[in-house]
């Protein structure tokens, strides 16, 4: 059931337990078994740690009540006067989700939170807000969600202006796989996430598609596209999500094969690129979850025991591009980086990323959610500029158009 | 008005006309100076299918001014249409339409789309064919669309739609610098490569390529040294390029210009028909290999004694170099007619003003196999 997005994160590991009734909050870490295709080791030098990076706890500028329960930063939009996030934690009573949209204050990483729960109640719906786009003032916010009374299992949502807007894909499956969540959004509202399909054959058969959406010409109803990435060559593709979209349209995700290998995906000019983090010869269960304007893709990957956030300035440079490891503060047991921005300071000029995600310090204590802030220059890969085009890329095949 | 039958009372008239055009169409030679060249399609309308079947094409009839702007290898078009926006402004709204073969006119049915919240207008310039590895890839540009000016600025800026996928193609670097910036994409050869043009930092317009999948652009026109606007328009299935210039003088008459994928050169100026003189203000809109023969056909329009006409060029290559003048047959007093795309099949499109002064779109449905040229490729 749902074993791609169990592996995913330890996010998605709790929301699958939820939908379905488990309840379990626990945060334990991917197993190993279901990486074991890769060649990921403890004992192998992993990518260079960026040590630009300044890491702030969303806790520690609050005393709310979330800050026992495991909580995660999962969007940031490239507001300029300083970036909206959206934000949930799990209350560890009720095994509910509770969402808000963080405002940035003084200093930039001390965050007001509103709550932001479908559908304006906060008893039946479970709500996991997972990006926003930079639109002034009330940025749209999707996510997904869960409550009894859906014809879905799991839908996924649009917010805007006090609205919610169910998306729901068309091709999604039935029962258990009525599900479709949507992960990212850009600037033009042009959103991506996954949708299940029920497998044939199986009593336990839900696999994720990708898709993207937005309003069609007239603004009438929603347009929903498949997309294709492909395995590696020699592999066979079980499931996959996209989770980010940029203005450009390019799109980061995830995907795993049949063999348990797991990798990130990136979408643009036409093609589909796979790639994962590397080291030393070593490839490392990789997840790819957010992406900037210029192309910046983060997620995370686990060697071992532990996960590592990444970034990546070349996603484009299947199959291994050049990445730098993140690390909170240097000693956590998770760091998982869910979202990018990139902005541009108004007198300076000094351009900066900023991320969102989650950290833990052991392997069983609570998620924390974070943000965290490094000039380009001092956190891109040292050989950014070298942009290698591979030539074993897969090309994409044709994505369809749902009638 | 549409002409897709052949009656028994046209037929005298058919076999009258298809010897006139036998005799006329070959056009002027490069060295017959700058006459006009031979009229292949002058028809009254009605009229039946010669060279061409046309149809009108019109995806809005409310509309004042339809354009169809690129025809693939299926037959499938795509196209726009001025619609209202916000307040007194018009923007384009793209259209694709399939084939739909029959009688009647095969184009009554669109399917509209656009760049999410484009509201400033988005405008679709090329399509090309499907293949195993992509649908049919429509290429344009986004006109003053609040997003995406956001992040590259304010203009307009040259986006793809792979099947449904929207992208927008990163900036160069130096556009900013230019008060009006844009990048707009002229045409797709289906496999890798889309070309257009953009401004550069003086505003001037400069042929760019985009290599999809490996972020390169540029390169391919290096040696052009023309100040004046430049645009690269159409590109064929082998990466043959085409497009327009005003050479090195901001005030001169356009010209056209045929870029061979064997070259590296600055091509040389070429204006109908065959002339060195400005009289004729020339453009090169598109380019396909047409037919089994391989033939390389360059199509535009030019523009003399106040009229505007349709256009097909045949490079020396694959011959002798051929001018052929197309005039839609519903172009009123033949006054303005521009052929915008071309395919393997030689089936054309573009547009053309009619009598009430609205512009409608048109294809010309190739009414037999072209031939009679050189192979390009022995």
């Amino acid at each position: 059931m749902h074993r791609f997005r169990l592996a995913v994160s330890r996010e998605r590991l709790a929301t699958t337990a939820f939908v379905f009734g488990a309840l379990a909050v626990s945060q334990s870490p991917c197993s190993a078994s279901a990486l074991s295709a890769h060649t990921g080791s403890s004992s192998r030098a992993l990518p260079a740690t960026s040590s630009g990076w300044s890491f702030h706890a969303v806790c520690d500028t609050t005393t709310a009540n979330y800050c026992s329960h495991s909580n995660y930063v999962t969007g940031i939009n490239a507001t300029t006067s300083g970036p909206y996030i959206t934000f949930y934690y799990i209350d560890s009573t009720n095994g509910k989700y509770y969402s808000f949209k963080g405002a940035s204050g003084t200093p930039w990483y001390d965050y007001t939170f509103t709550p932001v729960q479908c559908c304006g109640g906060t008893t039946t719906y479970s709500t996991v807000l997972e990006d926003l786009s930079d639109t002034a003032g009330d940025p749209h916010i999707v996510g997904y969600g869960s409550s009894p009374g859906y014809s879905c299992s799991t839908c996924g949502l649009l917010h805007y202006d006090g609205t919610w807007t169910v998306i729901q894909d068309p091709n999604e499956g039935s029962g258990p796989c009525a599900v479709t969540e949507v992960e990212g959004i850009n600037d033009s509202k042009m959103g991506v996430g996954f949708y299940e399909k029920n497998k044939t054959g199986s009593l336990d058969g839900c696999y994720d598609l990708p898709f993207e959406f937005y309003l069609n010409a007239a603004g009438t109803a929603y347009e929903y596209v498949d997309m294709t990435p492909s395995a590696p060559p020699g592999q066979t593709l079980q499931t996959s999500e996209a989770d980010g979209i940029n203005g450009l349209g390019d799109v980061a995700g995830t995907l795993t094969t049949t063999s348990g290998n797991i990798y990130g995906w990136f979408y643009s000019e036409l093609e589909y690129n796979y790639f994962s983090i590397s080291s030393g010869g070593s490839t490392f269960p990789t997840y790819a979850l957010g992406l900037n304007w210029d192309d910046t893709v983060v997620g995370d990957y686990t060697d071992g025991g532990t996960t590592y956030g990444f970034l990546v300035t070349n996603p484009e440079a299947s199959p291994t591009p050049s990445a730098t490891t993140i690390n909170f503060n240097g000693n956590s047991n998770v760091t998982a980086v869910r979202s990018i921005n990139l902005t541009k300071h108004y007198t300076s000029g000094l351009e900066t990323y900023t991320i969102g995600g989650w950290y833990q310090t052991t392997a069983t204590s609570a998620a924390q959610g974070f943000v965290a802030r490094c000039s380009i220059s001092a956190c891109s890969p040292p050989d950014d500029a070298i942009r290698i085009h591979g030539n074993s890329r897969p090309r994409a095949i044709k994505p369809l158009r749902h009638t | 008005m549409n002409y897709p039958w052949i009656t028994l009372r046209h037929a005298i008239a058919i076999v009258v006309l298809a010897i006139t055009t036998a005799l006329t169409f070959s056009g002027c030679s490069s060295t017959s100076g700058p006459t006009e060249p031979a009229i292949a399609t002058r028809a009254a309308a009605p009229a039946p299918c010669t060279r061409w079947c046309y149809y009108t094409v019109d995806a809005n009839t409310s509309s004042s001014q339809n354009n169809v702007t690129g025809i693939n290898n299926s037959r499938e078009i795509v196209g726009d249409y001025l619609a209202p926006g916000t307040g007194t402004n018009t923007v384009w709204q793209p259209y694709t339409s399939l084939y739909s073969g029959g009688a009647g006119n095969p184009y009554m049915s669109f399917s509209l789309f656009n760049w999410p919240t484009g509201t400033g207008g988005t405008y679709m310039a090329g399509i090309s064919t499907a293949t195993t590895n992509l649908p049919a890839v429509e290429v344009g540009y986004v006109a003053s669309s609040p997003d995406i000016m956001s992040k590259l600025g304010p203009g307009s800026w040259a986006v793809v739609d792979n099947g449904g996928l929207w992208s927008a193609v990163p900036k160069a670097g130096d556009e900013n610098s230019c008060s009006s910036p844009f990048a707009e994409l002229r045409a797709f050869d289906g496999n890798l490569t889309s070309v257009g043009y953009r401004t550069n930092m003086s505003c001037v317009y400069i042929p760019f390529e985009v290599k999809n999948g490996s972020k390169t652009s540029g390169s391919r026109f290096s040696n052009f040294t023309w100040t004046a606007n430049t645009e690269a328009t159409g590109i064929d299935s082998s990466d043959d390029i085409v497009g327009t210039t005003q050479g090195n003088s901001s005030s001169g008459l356009s010209a056209g210009w045929y870029f061979p994928n064997t070259s590296s050169s600055q091509p040389a100026l070429l204006r109908c028909c065959g002339t060195t003189s400005e009289n004729y203000a020339t453009s090169f809109n598109g380019i396909a290999i047409v037919g089994a023969t391989h033939v390389i056909s360059i199509v535009g329009s030019y523009t003399t004694g106040g009229k505007t006409h349709g256009l097909i060029y045949n490079p020396a290559e694959t011959g002798i170099a051929a001018w052929t003048t197309v005039d839609e047959p519903n172009a009123h007093n033949n006054a303005y007619t521009i052929i915008n795309g071309i395919n393997s099949n030689g089936d054309i499109c573009g547009w053309f003003k009619d009598s009430s002064g609205n512009i409608d779109g048109f294809v010309g449905i190739a009414a037999a196999a072209i031939g009679n040229h050189r192979r390009r490729h022995p």
